[in-house]
């Protein structure tokens, strides 16, 4: 993009008295042209610097404001951030209202730079960046602010809000350092009191979060990230463990209206936990007798026990969501139907169930020993296991399904499992957690083979015909797309094989209903940031909008998706708040650079997570991982950086 | 533990790896400056003070938080560091008052200390002055938010130490003061934590200081309250206590006290205090001189004896008293009087827990706190940590702070803890024998081996009795799901070094010895250890003394001919052969007309005994009555003659707390009026009636303890310090089972009467002591009985309504209080009150009493 100026990143972009049209440009950046409809974005300052869009803003008032916001947000924990912000604010009120002195800019100078050596937590840390930068790229225009001894004109509005590189990259929207802070001082049920504001799934999502807060993790640019997505589970299983009265939901049924949701799966029970806490009459419809959707029939007992996950539903259950299990939807359970009951919206999460072929000869055949992923992991939770005691495996496919399909065998006491991947390690979307665990667990790997045909004697599996692959261009995805080398088939003996390389979504809860769209993908279509589909009073999230997605994803769609409902139900207009929007700005500019050189000392491991030993895992369903002591959460959680920053934009329109 | 080498300042340093900067720094005698920092807190790092540079790193970083690293190198002096350090002070004083002139803290305040050693004499620096509101409606903690620094020590002191985490930061930025976390005025244990760890005068006590803090003069005591013992310092100014301080690193209390130790010393120095001897004149108790009521002591005891023999002169003596006082008084006895009946209210009420304590127990009771510091289940049952023995609590609290010990509270009412258990089982009063024999029973059944390849003693029989033993029956008799009873006994079995904590509630059961010897079953089983709360400073002191009707010093059997002749020799004296003429107690005595004369040092029994109207009646038939007390008690008021005794402030002596540790009592004041010290007294009595008692201090009376008592054998007075001397009791200790079978306990009242009655110690009141103290009755001003919100909505009651408890036995009228705590069906009334005496509601000692409960009439 083209920028009048920007410091952002260290990088220094100075398009001043030079012809807009011969701008340099700043591709790194990418900051959204709009605020609102119709409301440009004319600059933005924040924890890395000042980027300009527009020759029409007076840096002494938006340093000023700037640090006012800082002041008003900063936490009162450390003496830097708390007071040293207040002696910055009244310089730069004093300098802005014309009453500066030429020596005030020496101490802001001097006081900004060491208040970022010496604060607690970020926001002390990098809020003075932008006013040394403003100081030393735009010092005339203070000069000039202490000269002219009148205020400096305060026309712009400005809109501002905190975020954190961790928050920033979590769907849900979790104010993680402050849920981890909660931890280091030993007041867990604070924290899981946090966590719930953004997701009520900390169970679930503390075992098998994607967790891509910590792909965002400063401490990760230092030595490892922090071990966010386990010490959620901390919280959530002290809360378990110990003897205590589980929060009331003073807000149970205080409203009339009625809202249906589809599927108990992650997006389901999140968007039924909201609603619930708001006080709307809930039911959760599901087909499954259990609850966890995907994650319940999905994800194996040893990595998020049954027991752990009723006990997560039956917590959202007692906040006064009703949970309707065994029960289909799409036939007698219809909306329009539901409709006539007096449910007045409907949130559909009923996620992505169906197997998608891998177009190998034979997988139609209905040959013994030939099953797939979706189908055995769920037999294994509601009937029994597929028998494969003794047998050999092929798992088809490299994403978590895969995984999830391959380490369960080794449990049911298979002789020997493979897994089949037509790109190569590399390239596995599964977790690397997950990968290292099965290979821990004996699972062996064929990268760069697809499969090509079943074979079968007398209607039995006997191996699986593959052939060879090699990388070629990127596709859209950007991952080299494998390519076929010909004549190179070789076949893989087998007993069983498990296909899984992907689900679809079954839609017959749309049976009868008018007016959503759908994509080619046959997921449903919705306004991304409401999760409201073409007919108002539906709503959607989770894997059945996504296409197959993480448990973090589907959380943070039904997070939204409750509020929009709530702004439905209560006659507001369906729409974003500012806070949500400079969320949306933040997002896209970036909250977290990895290529950052933070200043602290390296070497402060990652507390390891306790596992299960290996006899025990192997013939057990047994959680693998124990989770933290009280002693490791809070070493772990020391680790935190508190990367709090802020970031504020300025408006072309101030309405 | 592994270790690094680390440098800091050049010195090449080996420290383990669990530590921080700060920590190896400190051990290694490299001073970094601190203002947050506390050593018995996780580390805050909000003053930013302690910040040093690290090779490698661009930032500065705070050393209470850096943990230390193989091969780091660290400066503590950077130019970069030290101006960094002089700017945090600097900010501080940006809107710190600098009233130090009137300020409280004054000579003891950590940023008066800083700014001084940073030779910071002017800051240039200036922010908007913002508003901020004192607070002083937090009784006896005051807030003022201009002097506070946000340094949350006393946010986390309050929340890791004391588990009550009342306060929290209010507002952001410049704004930021500390409030309640309801932003409510306090209502909390009133510990006083907070005041202790400020650095500066921020917080301070509701007892305005009246002295500068270097006119003050700290004299290191023994708190007098409860069993735990703390260590505190007097602090004095010209003859007047004027606080209450403690040390950390001293004593087993590591600096903290409970609200009594902190705030509870005002008896001391009241209006109540008897200040002169008090002779009976008629219907009146009037002043005399020392020489003249002692001279009337010892005339009348003389006389009695002469004429009715020494036994018909009975003596109690205190579990407040010093063992100098107790030691003197049983020997007074013993020696002058020829008499052996002596005794002290615990061993009244319950022998087996005092003289018979080493005797009747297979394994030993009195043990140290040190077994909780290292506990990894701790399990407590019928005990109320956070009220009845605060600081016992916060040990236990470290514990699961250091040490994740799990906690298990079990009680017949519902205690908890802060923070919550691990788990938490609410059972039928009198079926803890049921239900310890179910934890048993679920332990044993699920170790195939293990238990019964022991060659313990009993255990073929223990064993042969568990068979018939059944959990479902048990759960529904106890009210304990089966679940629970065996998660609990899992967590139990699988327990390294468990600790069994047995309370008030145990001690004073009517089948508290069984409820013991069953424990000591699951003790046996689960390898663990068992701690016996005591109520009272000296409540071991006093039967260590020999203040026992049948024993003397050091359990030494009054039958015992060799005991008889040893005490003779070392006493120089003829002892009387008899032991007490009768099985029963002295008020029983009383009632009977057996006891002539009765002498009462430090205790009062009309409010102590299980039954009051029994103890006055008793009292009103004894010809001579003598009591020896500070405050003119209602057992005074029967009194012939009255005798003033000096607190523990104002003498010397020792305590023996609920460990066995003996601790030294050193004299802050002098005594208030012409009290003085009970050994004093009972000297001059004894002299005046021709005894040969000759002892010039305290020390003089412990060094003839040691030699009557084994167990204090070797104690050199002089040398009782900081952490005091443990005695060891010596006692033979052995693996026995015995087999403990469910006895109803028998329950009294008619069948309108549906409450059982329990009764215990209340929140901030302990003894005689805190209801004269102006401050603890101001936190707990009165009586209420306790119940149940569902039994308080059938019966149609509010919170504070006022309503009748009557029983079989008598009626009192007081307030209730609405809580959870009390489990449907049962009643807790405290025993505190003089004004409303629960024992005017009891009368049996091995029964409990059912109540009814009406709406009083207005």
């Amino acid at each position: 993009m083209k920028v009048l100026f920007s410091s952002w990143n260290d990088e220094i972009i100075d398009n001043r008295g030079v012809d807009p049209a011969n701008w340099k440009d700043a591709p790194i950046l990418k900051l959204p042209a709009e605020f609102d409809k119709g409301n440009n974005i004319t600059a933005f300052m924040g924890w890395s610097g000042i980027i300009l869009l527009k020759d029409i803003i007076n840096i002494v008032d938006m340093c000023t404001r700037f640090i006012e916001k800082v002041q008003y947000e900063s936490c009162g924990k450390c003496y830097s951030g708390r007071i040293g912000t207040a002696v910055m604010q009244k310089l730069l009120r004093k300098i802005a209202s014309g009453e500066g002195e030429e020596k005030d800019l020496t101490q802001l100078s001097a006081l900004a730079d060491n208040i970022s050596n010496t604060s607690k937590c970020s926001i002390g840390q990098t809020s003075p960046i932008p006013i040394l930068h403003a100081l030393k790229y735009f010092r005339d225009d203070f000069v000039t602010a202490v000269k002219n001894k009148k205020p400096v004109s305060n026309s712009n509005r400005y809109e501002s809000k905190w975020t954190a590189p961790c928050y920033a990259a979590c769907p849900t929207g979790m104010d993680i350092p402050s849920y981890i802070e909660f931890i280091k001082e030993w007041r867990p049920l604070e924290s899981l009191k946090r966590i719930r504001e953004a997701s009520p799934m900390a169970a679930s999502l503390g075992r098998a979060c994607f967790h891509p807060c910590e792909n965002n993790c400063r401490r990760e640019n230092v030595e490892r990230a922090i071990s966010i997505c386990k010490l959620k589970r901390f919280a959530w299983d002290y809360e378990d463990l110990h003897s205590i009265s589980k929060p009331v939901n003073e807000n149970k049924h205080i409203k009339e209206d009625k809202v249906a949701v589809f599927g108990a799966g992650p997006a389901g029970l999140s968007a039924a936990y909201y609603l619930a806490m708001m006080g709307y009459r809930v039911t959760v419809f599901e087909s499954l007798p259990v609850p966890g959707g995907m994650v319940g029939v999905g994800i194996p007992q040893y990595r998020v026990p049954k027991e752990v996950l009723q006990r997560e539903a039956d917590f959202i259950r007692d906040m006064g969501a009703e949970i309707k299990y065994n029960t289909p939807v799409g036939k007698d359970i219809t909306i329009p139907k539901l409709k006539e009951q007096g449910y007045k919206a409907f949130f559909i999460s009923t996620g992505a169930h169906l197997s998608k072929k891998m177009g190998a000869e034979g997988e139609d055949a209905g040959y013994d020993g030939f099953v797939r992923g979706i189908d055995y992991l769920r037999d294994c939770v509601i009937t029994k296991c597929y028998e494969v005691r003794g047998k050999r495996i092929i798992v088809v496919g490299g994403g978590n399904v895969a995984m999830d399909c391959c380490r369960t065998p080794v449990r049911n006491g298979a002789k020997e499992v493979t897994v089949v991947y037509r790109r190569t390690k590399k390239e596995l979307p599964a977790d690397p957690h997950e990968v290292h665990e099965s290979e821990v667990e004996g699972v062996k790997y064929i990268f760069l083979a697809a499969p090509k045909r079943i074979v079968a004697e007398n209607g039995k599996v006997k191996g699986l015909e593959c052939l060879k692959m090699e990388l070629g261009e990127p596709d859209a995805s950007g991952r080299r797309k494998p390519v076929e080398v010909k004549g190179s088939e070789f076949i893989v003996p087998a007993d069983i094989i498990i296909q899984a390389i992907g689900q679809d979504c079954d839609l017959s809860i749309l049976n009868g209903v008018e007016g959503v769209k759908l994509t080619k993908w046959q997921t449903i279509v919705a306004d991304p940031d409401t999760m409201q589909t073409d007919v108002p009073y539906i709503f959607t999230g989770g894997d059945v909008f996504n296409g197959p997605l993480t448990i973090v994803d589907a959380a943070g769609n039904a997070r939204r998706a409750a509020e929009s409902i709530d702004q439905y139900l209560s006659n507001s207009p369906v729409s974003l708040s500012i806070d949500q929007k400079l969320d949306k700005v933040i997002k896209k500019l970036g909250a977290y650079n990895k290529d950052e050189k933070v200043g602290k000392k390296a070497g402060w491991e990652r507390v390891p997570m306790p596992t299960i030993e290996m006899d025990r895992r192997l013939g057990s369903f047994d959680e693998v991982e124990t989770g933290y002591t009280l002693q490791q959460a809070i070493e772990e959680a020391s680790r935190c950086m508190r990367c709090y920053q802020i970031g504020m934009v300025a408006l072309e329109k101030t309405v | 533990m592994e270790k690094v080498t680390l440098t800091i300042d050049g010195k090449k340093i080996v420290a383990d790896s669990k530590k921080t900067v700060l920590e190896a720094a400190a051990e290694n005698g490299i001073y970094i400056p601190t203002m947050c920092y506390l050593k018995k807190l996780n580390p805050i790092g909000s003053c930013r003070v302690c910040l040093v540079d690290v090779e490698g790193a661009d930032d500065p970083m705070t050393s209470c938080q850096l943990p230390v690293m193989e091969g780091m190198v660290v400066s503590t002096k950077s130019d970069r560091v030290i101006e960094l350090r002089q700017l945090m002070v600097k900010l501080i004083l940006v809107n710190h008052p600098v009233d130090c002139t009137v300020c409280e803290r004054s000579g003891e305040c950590r940023l008066q200390d800083i700014t001084y050693e940073f030779g910071i004499s002017r800051q240039d620096l200036k922010a908007e002055p913002v508003e901020r509101q004192k607070r002083y409606d937090w009784k006896l903690i005051r807030y003022n938010p201009y002097l506070c620094v946000l340094c949350e020590r006393c946010i986390m002191v309050c929340h890791e130490v004391q588990g009550v985490s009342a306060y929290k930061i209010k507002n952001n930025g410049f704004r930021s003061v500390i409030d309640t976390v309801d932003e409510k005025p306090l209502d909390c244990d009133f510990c006083g934590q907070c005041i202790a760890v400020c650095p500066v005068g921020a917080m301070s006590s509701g007892i305005v200081l009246q002295a500068r803090s270097w006119e003050l003069k700290k004299v290191k005591s023994v708190c007098s309250y409860c069993g735990v013992g703390c260590s505190i310092n007097l602090d004095v100014k010209k003859g007047k206590i004027y606080r209450v301080t403690s040390d950390d690193n001293i004593g087993i209390n590591n600096g903290n006290l409970c609200a009594m130790g902190r705030f509870g010393y005002q008896f001391i120095d009241t209006e109540d205090r008897i200040k002169t001897p008090l002779i009976r004149k008629g219907e009146r108790l009037v002043p005399a001189s020392w020489d003249e009521a002692l001279k009337l002591v010892g005339d009348k005891f003389k006389e009695i004896k002469n004429s009715h023999g020494g036994e018909t002169i009975a003596g109690i003596g205190s579990e407040r008293a010093a063992n100098e006082d107790n030691y003197l008084f049983q020997k007074f006895f013993r020696t002058v009087l020829g008499s052996h009946n002596i005794d002290n209210s615990l061993n009244m009420e319950n022998s087996s827990f005092g003289s018979g304590l080493f005797e009747k127990f297979d394994l030993p009771l009195i043990n140290s706190t040190e077994y909780i510091n290292k506990a990894d289940v701790i399990f407590t049952v019928g005990a109320d940590a956070c009220e009845e023995n605060p600081v016992l609590g916060n040990i236990i609290r470290m514990a699961m702070r250091d040490k994740e010990s799990r906690l298990i509270v079990a009680g017949s009412r519902d205690v908890g803890f802060r923070p919550p258990p691990n788990f938490r089982m609410v059972y039928k009063y009198g079926s803890e024998i049921l239900l310890i024999n179910g934890i048993i029973k679920a332990i044993v059944g699920s170790q195939e081996s293990g238990v019964g390849s022991q060659k313990s003693e009993g255990i073929k029989e223990f064993l042969d009795f568990l068979k018939n033993v059944n959990l479902k029956d048990i759960s529904s008799r106890t009210g304990v799901s089966e679940d629970l009873i065996r998660t609990i006994a899992s967590n139990l079995s699988k327990a390294k070094s468990p600790v069994i904590l047995c309370g008030r509630e145990i001690y004073t059961h009517p089948r508290g010895v069984e409820i013991i010897y069953a424990l000591q079953n699951l003790s046996n089983i689960i390898n663990g250890n068992i701690i016996l709360y005591r109520e009272h400073c000296n409540s071991q002191g006093v039967n260590d003394m020999g203040v026992l009707p049948d024993m003397y010093p050091g359990y030494k059997k009054v039958s015992d001919t060799e005991a008889k002749e040893n005490f003779e020799k070392m006493w120089g004296v003829t002892l009387p052969v008899k032991s007490k003429v009768t099985t029963t107690n002295i008020i029983d005595d009383a009632i009977d007309g057996r006891v002539r004369a009765l002498y009462v040092m430090g205790e009062d029994i009309v409010h102590r005994s299980h039954n009051g109207g029994h103890a006055r009646e008793a009292l009103e038939k004894i010809d001579f009555i003598v009591v020896q007390d500070m405050f003119l008690s209602e057992t005074a008021l029967f009194a012939d003659v009255v005798l003033p005794s000096a607190s523990f402030s104002e003498r010397e002596g020792t305590f023996t707390n609920m460990e066995g540790r003996v601790q030294k009592l050193n004299k802050a004041i002098e005594p208030i009026g012409e009290s003085r010290a009970d050994w004093e007294i009972i000297k001059e009595l004894a002299n005046k009636m021709g005894g040969s008692f000759k002892y010039s201090f305290a020390e003089d009376i412990f060094k003839e303890i040691t030699a009557a008592v084994p167990a204090y054998g070797g104690i050199i007075y002089s040398s009782i310090k900081n952490n005091g001397k443990v005695v060891n009791y010596q006692a033979q200790f052995r693996k026995k089972f015995r087999v403990v079978q469910q006895r109803d306990v028998e329950s009294i009242g008619d069948s309108d009467m549906p409450f059982i009655l329990l009764s215990g110690n209340t929140f901030f009141h302990l003894g005689a002591l805190s209801r004269k103290s102006v401050a603890m009755n101001m936190l707990t001003p009165e009586c209420m009985v306790e119940i149940n919100p569902s039994d308080a909505e059938n019966l149609k009651i509010n919170d504070k309504d006022a309503v009748t408890v009557k029983s079989k036995n008598g009626s009192i009228t007081i307030k209730t209080k609405v809580t959870n705590k009390s489990p449907q069906g049962v009643v807790f009334i405290p025993v505190n009150f003089e004004n409303a005496p629960v024992n005017a509601l009891t009368n049996k000692k091995d029964a409990v009493m059912r109540v009814k409960i009406t709406k009083a009439e207005q």
